[in-house]
């Protein structure tokens, strides 16, 4: 019981939150207007109900036509017009709800857009939005809300009128004496039975409608594992280029029809069998319950007519409210129901939109730094990446001095990229700390912060949109500019040859005519983004691997124009790039453990520097 | 690339859709069949029910008939909605599967079975929306296209009842209700016609919005936007579109509205019409109570059903329409070989591939690609292709292992020209290491050897890792080979360095093992030392084979037999290491040019 009131207080939380999102989303006045939507809805039949009772009435006592007439016109008028203001407001509700819809979807995106690094890569995070989109693309979350708080209280108001109606009904009694089943008919007993009856029926279908929403929650819940697998497949590996080629390279039909069955399909397939079984017992339940009450009532308010406790119209009249009231109590109950569940939604949606920033975001700017002479510092930093075990960086120290070079080199997996990663805040270390002219750097506006940097990831990741936008990440650029920035990446000739120049979009996932790029082509135009950003701090990771010895070199040239009187960091697995860097440090297993130029790294034969340099210098030293 | 909008036939259609159900689920039509009559028999019971207790109580019947009567009719409709009901939930349940399974599998295969040079077009992937949309929307769905046709029919019945209890009554109703309800279905085929007009734009809108959607939520470009700061110009994108989906919602909005006012006129003037002539027949006539409610149900209940009809026909032309969206993308016909081909060259021998006056130019590109390029390449020969980007290497590639068809020329293998081959056979030739790649959702071991559960086989698979260096790594996770990648997708995933992909990619190729092997580019991501052992095990790896090997180190040309240096889509140097070196031309300023940094004496 306390668990129930519990429960019925988390849920009048949700409400209220709820109720002030419909509020946000939808308009102050869409819960009214859908109101007045459900209740004209709900009550416009008894009109029709009462009024045909008050035409067969007078039918049977010959009343004149023109008595009758009169109740055929406002039966039929009042409809119509309901009909019309329920449709006008309706439509005005529709768009409500469809703005709240885009508004929504944009608010989920830019939700998205703003999450920690580090929560837009956990798939838990990934599922509840999920979740959401399954939630409102099947019509749930808030506008169901709004929904169910209107109808219920719709209902309240056909119950309220059909028990009216009704009431005197029960207490009628025929003029004469009966004998027989008449006289059965007539007996207090059997009202009762029937009132009895008629809240069993009522009770039968809240119970079920309850218990039937509730298991259905749960089963659907589970709907959005595969929902993300399924999304992973449909705008993903089933839509782009580079897995197109594997797919069929490799014949991976079998396989990935395989990984569909066992990760869609069969889940899905039980999810409905679960589903169906809930819809067809306890769906079948009310119905034939609420049926079985129809027939009885009929044949009760039939006898009791020709007992002549009432004339022929109120048959019409009592059939009408008595089934209208069952139908009222149950869409309550079952909108009691959606309404819990839905309460579990809503509440994984106000999760989501609360999703707080773990990372702590400071207040000081960058105006707040001597831009012209900036100086990072890793305080013994060490890092391990969420939900794993093995330590990526150990106790990693490292200056980078204002203006220098400097140049990362190491291993695979030695945590050089894992290095970027925390100087740039996608991730805060596990231990130490680092700092930017002595400033903690979590002490800074994160968007501010990030305004320091131009970075070319390993992975960078161009958007399938115009050449200009890429490179500006913005509609309104320089076209000068990017220009510039195109020329100094070496990549202005190839963009000028286009048709469309820089509105030219790349890939066709966005635009019919985008072009698809080379690997080196990519690289030089998310070079050029970085260039355009003009940050004073620049980080280039591999920026050079698939760009050919002329292209690299071009750059290695240009490296002192491009990087000007900025600083920089360098990573590379391509040794030459040292040459112009005016540090080195070797990174190994997490930490570093060398540190110098290259003569002096180079003049160390037992270190790690000489071993990868020979590596690779082997092969170009002789010709 | 031709693009398909094929009009299908009525029945085409129908047999499309049956057959497809038949094969998935085949109570789904079954069910449908006893749906039909069932709805029009409760709709006509119910409308009986009333007319029986009005009569028996305006002919004050014994209590005892009337008792019989009701309860035996009340039971029949109890019954009747029992089974309606209980059916109707298994026909939403059978049809939902076929929308989520049946129909999805149908898009995944096209997908993965269509050529290659089809599916990289935007237009497919708008046809694919289409079809995606066509079974996934709500009204008009192409999954509920039998069964519309089956509610169609059941409306029939249901109409054609009432019509038979109206006829009794006064047949002058039937026209003036179908010339009524004629109107209002008019303009429910206009709407229709505005659906249609629009949904190639909406199509195309709904892609990009999906485009920006997912981009901005997917992690591979959660770095790029932070850094670059993008939410601003994102949400931009994401807006424009949401409100140009905004406009095709209001407009169809609004054709909804006027047809349902003008639905509601005519019920309003049906219902009051009906409604004063059967009072008037009923004050003038021996007419009883109970046929007067009759009427009046059925006069009501017949417009329902003509409303029905209308509906129905509205929502099977809407269905039809989807119908056609979704064959028009699973009929995109491929141009290369599917049947059977010619045999392949056994496994074991080594396989000569020629290449004969090829050339290739992308779609509105203005220059080839490959330009009347040829070129031999001996059995087991490895060969290395070299030159600056865009020079049309990657292409090439394209073209020997079969993604591209070539404009003209030919490639021969073992002398048999490859058009021969059957599709898909053709394409077990190849080992292939692309620079782009993407990950399944699934296991490293099924990453690797692209194969169901199993059939992998462990042993090779791990000697396959250890020759591409991921052993360690892998033997390092918690579950091994059988921990999950793609960490959007699962919880907990193992998330794979530059260099550790790349590894687990020539992983994959190895694991293949096929005649011919092609690597693109296979050490861009390693450091080294790895890529130095990767050159010293070249030749291991690619013992007895077919090999192809591009790369921007030239450093790693030594290893090849042979090097092609391709420039401005032609081939314009060729020769080993030391024969290029010595003719001097663009290959050695190449070399030149990477090799100064790693001089000593040379000044930077």
């Amino acid at each position: 019981m306390k668990k129930y009131f519990t429960d019925l207080k988390n849920d009048m939380v949700i409400l209220y939150k709820g109720s002030k999102l419909i509020e946000l989303f939808l308009g102050k006045w869409y819960l009214l207007l859908n109101c007045l939507v459900c209740t004209l809805r709900y009550v416009s039949p008894y009109i029709t109900i009462y009024c045909t009772s008050l035409v067969i009435t007078s039918l049977t006592k010959n009343a004149p036509f023109r008595e009758i007439l009169k109740y055929i016109i406002i039966a039929t008028v009042s409809t119509f017009v309901i009909d019309i203001i329920i449709r006008t407001v309706n439509r005005s509700c529709l768009i409500m709800l469809n703005n709240s819809w885009y508004s929504h979807s944009a608010l989920l995106s830019k939700k998205a857009l703003s999450l920690d690094y580090a929560k837009a890569e956990s798939a838990s995070v990934q599922m509840l939005r999920g979740k959401i989109e399954e939630c409102v693309n099947n019509g749930n979350g808030l506008s169901w809300l709004a929904t169910c708080l209107s109808e219920m209280i719709a209902c309240i108001f056909s119950a309220v009128i059909a028990v009216f109606m009704i009431s005197d009904m029960v207490i009628s009694k025929a003029p004469l004496t009966q004998s027989g089943i008449l006289k059965i008919v007539n007996s207090p007993f059997l009202a009762a039975g029937l009132v009895i009856f008629t809240i069993a029926a009522i009770f039968i279908s809240v119970k079920c409608h309850g218990l039937s929403e509730k298991k259905l929650f749960h089963i659907f819940n589970n709907a959005s594992v595969f929902n993300t697998v399924a999304e992973y497949y449909n705008k993903k590996y089933l839509n782009e280029n580079e897995s197109g080629k594997d797919v069929r390279i490799f014949d991976e039909k079998p396989l990935i029809d395989e990984e569909l069955e066992e990760k869609i399909y069969k889940p899905h397939r039980r999810m409905r069998k679960d589903a169906l079984k809930v819809f067809s017992t306890i769906g079948s339940v009310s119905n034939v319950s609420a049926n079985v009450l129809g027939g009885m009532v009929y044949v009760f308010v039939g006898l009791k007519a020709l007992s002549g406790a009432f004339g022929a119209g109120k048959v019409v009249e009592y059939y009408g409210a008595i089934t209208k009231l069952i139908s009222a109590c149950s869409d309550f109950a079952g909108n009691i129901g959606y309404l819990r569940a839905n309460s579990v939604q809503l509440k994984q949606e106000i999760e989501y939109l609360d999703l707080v920033s773990d990372m702590k975001n400071g207040t000081k700017t960058i105006d707040d730094l001597d831009i012209d002479n900036i100086e990072f510092e890793f305080h013994n930093v060490s890092f391990r990446y969420p939900d794993t075990e093995p330590l990526v960086l150990r106790n990693l120290s490292l200056r980078i001095r204002s203006r220098e070079r400097l140049a990362v080199v190491g291993m695979n997996g030695s945590g050089k990229s894992t290095m970027i990663k925390l100087l740039c805040r996608l991730y805060d270390p596990t231990d130490g700390y680092i700092t930017v002219n002595g400033i903690d750097i979590r002490e800074f506006d994160y968007t501010e912060y990030l305004r320091l940097f131009a970075i070319v990831f390993q992975d960078f990741k161009l958007l399938a949109f115009p050449i200009g936008e890429n490179i500006a990440c913005d509609e309104n650029y320089s076209e000068e500019k990017v220009w510039n920035c195109l020329e100094m990446s070496g990549i202005k000739d190839r963009v000028k040859e286009l048709p469309k120049q820089l509105q030219q979009s790349v890939y066709k996932l966005y635009e019919k005519d985008g072009i698809d790029l080379s690997g080196g082509e990519e690289q030089k135009i998310a070079i050029a983004r970085a260039l355009y950003k003009d940050a004073p701090f620049v980080i280039l990771d591999e920026p050079t691997a698939a760009l050919d010895p002329i292209a690299e070199s071009e750059i290695y040239s240009r490296f002192n124009d491009i990087v000007r009187n900025k600083t920089a960091v360098y990573i590379s697995h391509r040794l030459s790039s040292c040459r112009f860097c005016s540090r080195i440090a070797v990174f190994d297993n997490g930490t570093i453990i060398q540190e110098g130029t290259h003569d002096e790294l180079l003049a160390d034969q037992n270190g790690k520097y000489h071993i990868l340099w020979n590596a690779q210098a082997q092969y170009y030293t002789k010709e | 690339m031709i693009v398909t909008n094929k009009k299908y036939g009525y029945f085409s259609n129908l047999s499309f859709m049956a057959k497809h159900h038949w094969h998935g689920h085949k109570n789904y039509i079954f069910i449908q069949l006893f749906l039909a009559p069932l709805g029009a028999l409760t709709s006509v019971v119910a409308a009986f029910l009333p007319k029986i207790v009005l009569d028996c109580v305006e002919n004050s019947v014994p209590p005892l008939s009337l008792l019989t009567k009701v309860t035996s009719l009340a039971l029949l409709l109890c019954i009747c909605e029992y089974l309606r009901n209980f059916l109707s939930v298994k026909s939403h349940h059978e049809r939902n599967n076929a929308r989520c399974i049946i129909f999805h599998k149908l898009i995944c295969e096209k997908t993965m079975g269509m050529d290659y040079n089809n599916y990289i077009y935007n237009e497919t992937r708008v046809l694919r929306e289409k079809a995606w949309n066509a079974i996934n929307s709500w009204e008009g769905s192409a999954s509920r296209y039998l069964e519309l046709n089956f509610s169609f029919i059941s409306s029939f019945f249901g109409f054609s009842a009432f019509t038979a209890i109206i006829v009794e009554c006064n047949p002058w109703f039937i026209p003036i209700l179908v010339v009524c309800y004629g109107i209002s279905a008019l303009g429910w085929l206009l709407l229709q016609k505005y659906k249609d007009s629009v949904k190639d734009k909406f199509s195309a809108v709904h892609l990009k919005l999906g485009y920006v959607t997912f981009r901005s939520k997917d992690f591979a470009n959660a770095k790029d936007i932070r850094v670059y700061n993008m939410t601003d110009f994102l949400m931009r994108k994401i807006e424009k579109h949401l409100k140009e989906m905004q406009g095709f919602y209001t407009k169809k909005n609004n054709g909804h509205y006027i047809n349902v006012l003008i639905e509601d006129f005519f019920k309003f003037s049906v219902s009051l019409g009906a409604y004063i002539y059967l009072v008037h027949l009923k004050l003038n006539s021996s007419m009883t109570l109970g046929d007067f409610s009759l009427y009046f149900g059925a006069i009501t209940g017949f417009g329902a059903y003509l409303a029905r009809l209308v509906d129905s026909v509205a929502e099977i032309i809407e269905s039809d329409h989807n119908v056609n969206d979704l064959r028009n993308f699973l009929n995109i016909p491929d141009n290369m070989n599917k049947s059977v081909g010619k045999p392949l060259p056994d496994r074991n021998t080594k396989v000569e591939i020629e290449l004969k006056n090829l050339s290739f130019t992308y779609d509105g590109a203005d220059s080839p690609s490959v330009d009347n390029l040829s070129l031999k390449i001996n059995g087991g020969e490895r060969i290395a292709i070299v030159g600056v980007n865009g020079a049309g290497k990657s292409t090439l590639v394209k073209l020997i292992c079969g993604l591209f068809i070539p404009q003209s020329g030919q490639i021969l293998i073992n002398g048999t020209d490859s058009a021969l081959f059957n599709r898909d056979e053709y394409y077990t030739l190849f080992s292939t290491l692309f620079q782009d790649c993407a990950l399944l959702p699934a296991s490293i071991a099924k990453n690797i050897c692209l194969c169901e559960e199993e059939k992998i086989d462990r042993k090779r698979l791990y000697d396959c890792m250890h020759l591409a260096g991921i052993k360690e790594k892998v033997e390092s996770l918690p579950d091994k080979e059988n921990s999950l990648l793609v960490r959007e997708v699962h919880d907990g995933a193992t998330a794979l360095s530059g260099g550790e992909l790349q590894r687990l990619l020539l992983a994959r190729a190895l694991y293949k093992d096929a005649p011919i092997i092609i690597l693109d580019e296979p050490t861009a991501a390693l450091d080294p030392i790895a890529e130095n052992e990767m050159y010293l095990k070249y030749s291991a790896l690619t013992e007895n084979k077919t090999a192809i090997y591009i790369s921007h180190r030239l450093s790693s040309t030594r290893f090849c037999d042979r090097i092609i240096l391709l420039d401005n889509a032609k081939i314009i140097e060729s020769g080993t290491h030391e024969e290029l070196l010595a003719l001097g031309g663009k290959y050695a300023e190449m070399f030149r040019t990477q090799s100064k940094y790693y001089r000593q004496e040379e000044a930077v």
